[in-house]
């Protein structure tokens, strides 16, 4: 009897041991973990593939995709979610990824079509600065409120900076037909618009003189330049200001980018799955 | 002890046998899957099969096989940063002296073929300060050759093979690149006394010829100009002419030189890697 129940029990954890080849769903998750977090992302997909059922294995799937740079691949991902926390978490991971690499506009609808996706107040800021910085409008004052007050005075801040740097390219051109080199002056390049006046100014008093003493080859040559010099001055304005303004975005942009990160405004995932160590 | 307990434990033991043998078993299965993996062309996948023997290989029993089977395959499919990363890693693991050069040698041909010599020369000159190496000093001669012949330094390399015993062809070898490549300072010397000349010493007659006409042309006009007293016009053509093809033809000498050293390197290196049958990188 002993003997018998000794073979038995023997060849059943033999076989085991034969059979443990490390490609169980459960060893393959844990593994694709184990990749994601050394930052071998397709290594981890190939692994996930398989046996993508659960939330687990798609959020890990999405977090791979959204490492390289898939982002459809992401969001098919997403909608596999049934789990609001994990949804939730990848979804603010896309909205860093989409912030840090300044893609505007291109899963704006996406990520926020589900207003439950962002019930969480610690996600104001997050929908706030989108909307401030992709849609280009200052949320209104409720929502403001209940954002943290170091974030709505920033936003403030730079809304009232964006408003000043708005250069009209119409009127920079107009400026700079009244006088020369103004335009430039008011899309703040003083440089260059002092040097347009003096160089329109200098061939047009060369223009006169030569007029007056009837050379008038060379009132034709000095008066074509100063020409020259005021037409390139109203096109001049008219590109600082466009110029200007896009510059002025560009900063107001990456500061607030900036400040996000600095102050953490993207929260952890509510749950980790694969805590990377 | 009563006998149905002795019974009982040697039951328990022999059954649990199997579970501690369970790992090494299954793991010993996976590294041969990924050796055969491997062995069969297919590095990728090989990679992922030994990283997940270094994932599941809690007792790092298997460490050491497991980073240069990372780093040959690695090796294999090109990737010589990863190989060198992953045998720098396997060096530390090593478990003996022996383990610790197969790597050492291997770090250096993947950084040779890295074109890093910096790197190889570090390894070497650490490995020649280990006491425990100096029964391999032939070998490390031989690598210092072989770093060498990669920084196109021929005539070292030669010396270098010279002191290894069983290294007679690739010294005559280097010799031979070394007298086969030009030399570019008497080049520019030759061209400096006969503009073009450098250029047709490198094989480039008509660019040669060319070059020594503009100059004895131009020459005989400034010269020229300067007898007829005509001082601006000797000034002009000598210095914005003659000088401009003088120093072309000087450039042109270099540049041609360099290339044709830069195409002898290149075919012998070349020639090397499918013809010579000895320790390559």
């Amino acid at each position: 009897m002993h003997v018998f129940l000794f073979l038995c029990i023997f060849g059943i954890a033999t076989v085991q041991a034969q059979n443990r080849r490390f490609h169980s769903p459960t060893e393959k998750f844990a593994f694709a973990g184990h990749l994601y977090c050394t930052g071998q992302y397709y290594r981890a997909v190939e692994e996930l593939i398989p046996i993508a059922v659960g939330d687990s294995v798609h959020y890990l799937l999405g977090q791979c995709y959204l490492a390289l740079d898939n982002i459809s691949a992401t969001l098919n991902e997403l909608h596999a979610i049934k789990d609001r926390n994990l949804q939730s978490g990848l979804v603010q991971n896309c909205a860093r990824q989409l912030l840090v690499s300044n893609s505007k506009q291109l899963l704006f609808s996406e990520l926020f079509a589900d207003k439950n996706r962002f019930h969480s107040p610690a996600m104001l800021p997050v929908q706030i600065s989108y909307r401030f910085l992709f849609e280009e409008y200052l949320p209104d004052t409720t929502q403001l409120k209940e954002s943290p007050a170091a974030f709505r005075n920033f936003l403030l801040q730079q809304h009232v900076k964006r408003e000043h740097g708005q250069y009209n390219p119409l009127l920079a051109a107009g400026l700079s037909a009244v006088v020369p080199g103004l335009g430039k002056i008011y899309a703040k390049k003083y440089e260059e618009g002092a040097f347009s006046f003096l160089l329109t100014g200098l061939f047009t008093y060369l223009t006169l003189q030569n007029i007056r003493h009837h050379h008038a080859t060379r009132a034709w040559i000095t008066g074509s330049s100063a020409l020259l010099f005021y037409g390139g001055s109203i096109v001049g304005s008219y590109a600082s200001a466009v110029l200007a303004t896009q510059q002025e975005q560009k900063s107001i942009e990456s500061e607030t980018i900036h400040f996000m990160k600095e102050n953490n405004s993207f929260l952890p995932a509510e749950k980790a799955v694969v805590p990377c160590r | 002890m009563p006998v149905k307990a002795l019974i009982f434990w040697i039951i328990f033991c022999a059954a649990h046998f199997p579970g501690f043998c369970q790992e090494n078993t299954a793991l010993l299965h996976q590294l041969q899957f990924a050796d055969s993996l491997l062995s069969s062309g297919n590095p990728y996948d090989a990679v992922t099969e030994y990283e997940r023997v270094l994932f599941f290989d809690t007792r790092r029993q298997f460490t050491f096989r497991v980073l240069a089977g990372k780093a040959s395959a690695y090796h294999q499919g090109g990737k010589y940063q990863e190989a060198a990363e992953c045998a720098e890693l396997a060096i530390d693991a090593a478990p003996g002296i022996s383990k610790i050069r197969e790597m050492q040698f291997f770090l250096i041909q993947n950084r040779l073929l890295q074109h890093n010599t910096a790197a190889v020369y570090g390894l070497l000159d650490a490995m020649r300060q280990n006491k425990a190496n100096d029964t391999i000093a032939a070998a490390l001669q031989y690598w210092y050759g072989w770093a060498k012949m990669f920084d196109d330094d021929w005539e070292q390399a030669a010396n270098y093979f010279g002191e290894c015993d069983s290294a007679d062809f690739l010294k005559n070898f280097c010799l031979d690149v070394h007298n086969k490549k030009y030399p570019v300072s008497f080049i520019k010397f030759i061209s400096l006394v006969l503009p073009g000349s450098g250029s047709i010493y490198t094989g480039h007659y008509l660019s040669g010829a060319l070059s020594l006409g503009w100059n004895v042309l131009f020459g005989y006009l400034s010269v020229h100009a300067f007898q007829e007293q005509r001082i601006l016009d000797g000034f002009l053509i000598a210095d914005l002419l003659w000088l401009r093809f003088y120093t072309g033809s000087l450039e042109n000498a270099e540049k041609y030189a360099i290339e044709a050293n830069k195409k002898i390197y290149i075919e012998s290196l070349h020639f090397l890697e499918t013809e010579y049958q000895g320790a390559k990188p």
